[in-house]
Parts: C-alpha cells; sequence; structure tokens
C-alpha cells in the first residue's frame, strides 16, 4: 500500500536518513520516537508538504510525487488538532472540504460528527483541543480513503475519548483493505491497537518490528554495576546505571547461557525510552 | 483550481473586506491622484494576505488532493480579484467624476481617461510582478514583499506621470479629453490591457517553481 525508500531530507539542524518502510494492507502501524527525531517530517514527505531531498515514495503502485493528486484522494492525512480557520464554522469548513474529494461518504461524516458530540455550529475558536483532533478526525475519515496517516491523532484526547479513537481505528482496518501510520508518543495506544511498530531516532528509523514480536525478542534485564563489563554493555540496547546496579533493555538473542542477570518482558515504553537513549 | 479559488473566497476573504474596492470611488474627489483610488487594492491584498497566514491555509491546502501550482495560482487569481474589483469601481466612477469636476481637468495627476486606466494596469502588472514571485519565495512572508510592490507600483506610476508632464506633446495627448488625441490614450489602455495579464501570468509562472521547493 505504501512504500517509502531510502527518505532524506536534510535542515540546517536536523537530518532525515535513509528512512525506509513498507506498510501493507490491513494493518495499523504506530510510530514512536521523541520529540524531534522525525516523524512529522517524515509523514509530510508522505504527503508531499515537505519535499524529500532525496527518496522514493510509492502509495498504491503510484509515484506519489507524480500523482499526488490521485494519491491524495486515497490518503487522508490529519497533523492533530484542526489549527485552521479559527473563526469559521465547522459546517463551512466542511462543506469547503467535501468539495476537493471525489468519494465523500456524508453519511460517515454525519455519524462520526454524532459519535464525536460536534456541534456543526461552533467556531473552531470555540472548541476545547479534544474537540479539535475529533474534528480533524472525522473530515479526514469521511472521504473513503485507503491510507490514514495521522500525526498525533490522541494527543489532546481524554481517556475516554482516546479509547473510543482507537475502537475507530480498529473498525476502519477491520476490512483489511484499509491501512493506517500514526505517530504517537501515548505508547499504551500501540499496546492497545498497533500491529507494528516503528522507531526513528536522530532521523534513522532504528526499529521496525511486529509488536507482538518486538516485545517477545527483548528483555529488560536487572543486575549489578560489576556486571556492567564493555563486552556486556557492547550486547545491550542500552542501559540506565542507578544505584543499586543497574537496568537494561536486552534483545533476546543476545542472552548468553551463563548471563546471571533477572529478567522480564518489556512494555512499549521501555522499548521506546532504551532504544531512544543516547548510550544506545 | 477553481475549487481552490472558491475555498479561498469563502475560507480567507470576509465578506467586509470586498468594501475596499469602493476605495475606487475616490476617483469622484475632484482634483486627486487618482492613482490613490487604485492602489487601495494593495490594502485589500495585505488583509487576505493576513488571513492566509492566520488560518494557516496553505499548510492546509498542502493536505488537499490538489496539485501545489494550484495554491499559487488560486492566491494569484484572489490578488487579480481584488485588483479588478477596485478597477471596475473606478472605471464605472470615471464619466460621473468628469461630470462633478468643476475644472474638468485633474490638476494634481493624469486627468480620469483611457491613458489613465492604462497606466493603472501597467502599475498594478509591475506590482503583480514583483509580489508574486517573492510571497512564493516562502509562501507566508508577505510584509515586506508587498512594501516593495507597492514601492514598484507608484515608481511606476511615477515615471509615466513625470514623462507626460515633463514631455508638452505627451501633455497634450494623454492628460487630456482631447478627441484628436484619442487613438494616443486607447493605445496606451491597450498597452495596458496587454501587460497586465502578461505581466500576472508571468509572475504567477516563477512563482510556481519558486513555491515547488518550499517546505510547508
Amino acid at each position: 500500500m505504501l512504500q517509502v525508500e531510502n527518505l532524506c531530507k536534510s535542515y540546517p539542524e536536523f537530518k532525515l536518513q535513509n528512512v525506509s518502510f513498507e506498510i501493507p494492507k490491513g494493518v495499523i502501524v504506530g510510530f514512536i520516537g521523541q520529540n524531534g527525531a522525525g516523524k512529522t517530517t517524515t509523514l509530510k514527505c508522505i504527503m508531499q508538504s515537505v519535499l524529500p531531498d532525496s527518496g522514493k515514495i510509492t502509495a498504491f503502485g503510484m509515484d506519489i510525487a507524480e500523482n499526488e493528486m490521485r494519491c491524495k484522494q486515497l490518503i487522508s492525512f490529519s497533523s492533530g488538532a484542526f489549527e485552521y480557520y479559527r473563526n469559521k464554522k465547522l459546517q463551512l469548513i466542511c462543506d469547503v472540504y467535501k468539495t476537493f474529494y471525489d468519494n465523500w461518504n456524508q453519511a460517515d461524516f454525519d455519524s462520526y460528527a454524532k459519535r464525536f458530540n460536534l456541534d456543526m455550529n461552533k467556531r473552531v475558536k470555540e472548541l476545547s483541543a479534544g474537540m479539535k483532533v475529533k474534528f480533524a478526525l472525522s473530515l479526514a475519515m469521511s472521504h473513503e480513503a485507503k491510507l490514514f496517516i495521522f500525526d498525533e491523532p490522541t494527543s489532546g484526547l481524554d481517556p475516554i475519548a482516546r479509547d473510543e479513537l482507537l475502537d475507530v481505528f480498529r473498525d476502519i482496518v477491520d476490512d483489511g483493505d484499509k491501512s493506517i501510520l500514526f505517530s504517537t508518543h501515548i505508547t499504551s495506544d500501540l499496546d492497545k491497537c498497533a500491529d507494528y511498530v516503528m522507531l526513528i531516532k536522530n532521523g534513522q528509523l532504528v526499529l521496525t518490528s511486529g509488536k507482538d514480536e518486538l516485545l517477545e525478542n527483548h528483555a529488560v534485564i536487572k543486575g549489578g554495576v560489576d556486571e556492567l563489563t564493555d563486552e556486556f554493555i557492547g550486547r545491550l540496547v542500552s542501559y540506565k546505571r542507578h544505584q543499586f546496579g543497574y537496568t537494561a533493555l536486552i534483545r533476546r538473542q543476545n542472552i548468553q547461557s551463563s548471563d546471571k542477570f533477572a529478567s522480564e518482558k518489556p512494555t512499549l515504553d521501555d522499548i521506546m525510552i532504551y532504544y531512544s537513549r543516547e548510550n544506545g | 483550481m477553481l475549487k481552490l479559488f472558491k475555498k479561498e473566497l469563502r475560507l480567507n476573504m470576509p465578506k467586509p473586506v470586498y468594501l475596499f474596492a469602493l476605495m475606487g470611488a475616490m476617483m469622484l474627489i475632484p482634483n486627486y491622484p487618482y492613482i490613490v483610488g487604485i492602489g487601495y487594492s494593495i490594502m485589500h491584498i495585505m488583509i487576505y494576505l493576513q488571513f492566509v497566514n492566520e488560518n494557516r491555509s496553505q499548510e492546509f491546502s498542502a493536505t488537499l488532493p490538489i496539485k501545489r501550482a494550484d495554491i499559487v495560482s488560486s492566491t494569484t487569481l484572489v490578488m487579480v480579484l481584488c485588483q479588478m474589483l477596485n478597477f471596475i469601481v473606478a472605471v464605472i466612477c470615471a464619466y460621473p467624476s468628469i461630470l462633478i469636476n468643476p475644472h474638468k481637468f485633474n490638476y494634481v495627476g493624469l486627468d480620469c481617461n483611457f491613458a489613465f486606466f492604462g497606466v493603472a494596469l501597467i502599475c498594478l502588472g509591475v506590482f503583480n510582478l514583483v509580489v508574486i514571485p517573492r510571497y512564493f519565495k516562502t509562501g507566508y512572508k508577505y510584509g515586506f514583499t508587498l512594501i516593495l510592490g507597492l514601492i514598484a507600483f507608484v515608481l511606476t506610476y511615477g515615471v509615466f506621470e513625470t514623462l507626460v508632464q515633463a514631455i508638452p506633446p505627451l501633455t497634450k495627448a494623454l492628460d487630456s479629453y482631447d478627441k484628436s488625441y484619442l487613438w494616443a490614450r486607447l493605445t496606451v489602455l491597450a498597452l495596458g490591457i496587454i501587460i497586465y495579464p502578461l505581466f500576472t501570468y508571468t509572475a504567477n509562472q516563477i512563482a510556481i517553481k519558486k513555491f515547488e521547493k518550499v517546505n510547508l
């Protein structure tokens, strides 16, 4: 459905380097990383809002740079809260927005608007942060797109709305024909609905894996400081030293039979934190 | 592109702003530099661009299924609309202006004749040539760009006005209502009718190339 190959983009203070990944049909992919790691730049490159220096992006078998209009009919993009046209009413924005889409589905939009309690006579500036997110998503999910790209869709939402939204995400991909790529800081969102996880660090994709595989293939380990030899540190993803010893993340394939540390299954938070640490 | 143009009008152009077009009626003030009334369209454009920025409109448009070039063309078209609304009001007021002017002739600038409107179109064309490509180098910085455009607009008019006042045959032909020189005034008008769309089209094409490289 979406292939990104060797995507590069340089800014004076930041570089996106050779980002490559593929999104198959019918999956939800969570895109995680620290602030400024390159998540939004990657997503904006896919949407052509930011123009890559090099690399190729193919969506639905078409080069997105050459078939931008056709691809964008099939891709839905939402960048968090709806922060445009603050003084305009939701109804007017919706009326204008739908004119751009060949397959606008008013029934879908009305159903999301009802589900999210959107008052279409309100102006954007009158909405809470969460309602702005819901409005943005309602628009994005109502033109029968095949690929949904959401940048931080759950930030600003309360836990109930977040849970509801993640259910909507699952409903979208249930027919096996649509996929979702979304960036987030909230790893519990991934726990609930992601099939795959991608982690970006300093502009480089350091991890792409199935979520369950990822958790099975890593372990959080704990031990004494005296175990932290150079050879041992070399086998770790990264570690934290504390008063009584260390805590670290290790790939299970790097565990040796002679190792004596206590290990436990990691959470996605552990994966994100340890992969993002600089001693990794 | 038409959809995007309509979007601009519906989301970035509050209706009261159209009242700026009425500034074209400054033609009715006797003995007045009529170009000032035409120049008010620059204010109209400034307010439009301010709304574009405030609404993060370019960023929003970039997510829609449109060509990037259409963002440029629709903005250019809105600017042309601002200028032409103002221009049409000025044209409508031209004849009453002559009728109500006690001296018939304008003592502080070109008379309100065909040549004046030709010169006004050339000035607007030059304004567009300066402003549109420079604005789309970033897609949001419009302040200094509009000042440069205004300077170009005023200088262009200043050159015409100076030439017309300094060269007596030109004064006689262009700053008058003398029917024997109607052809000369119509020639200037024709020049304006050719130059305005030509400069605006060229400006739009240059802007499209520049905007292709902008990260939104």
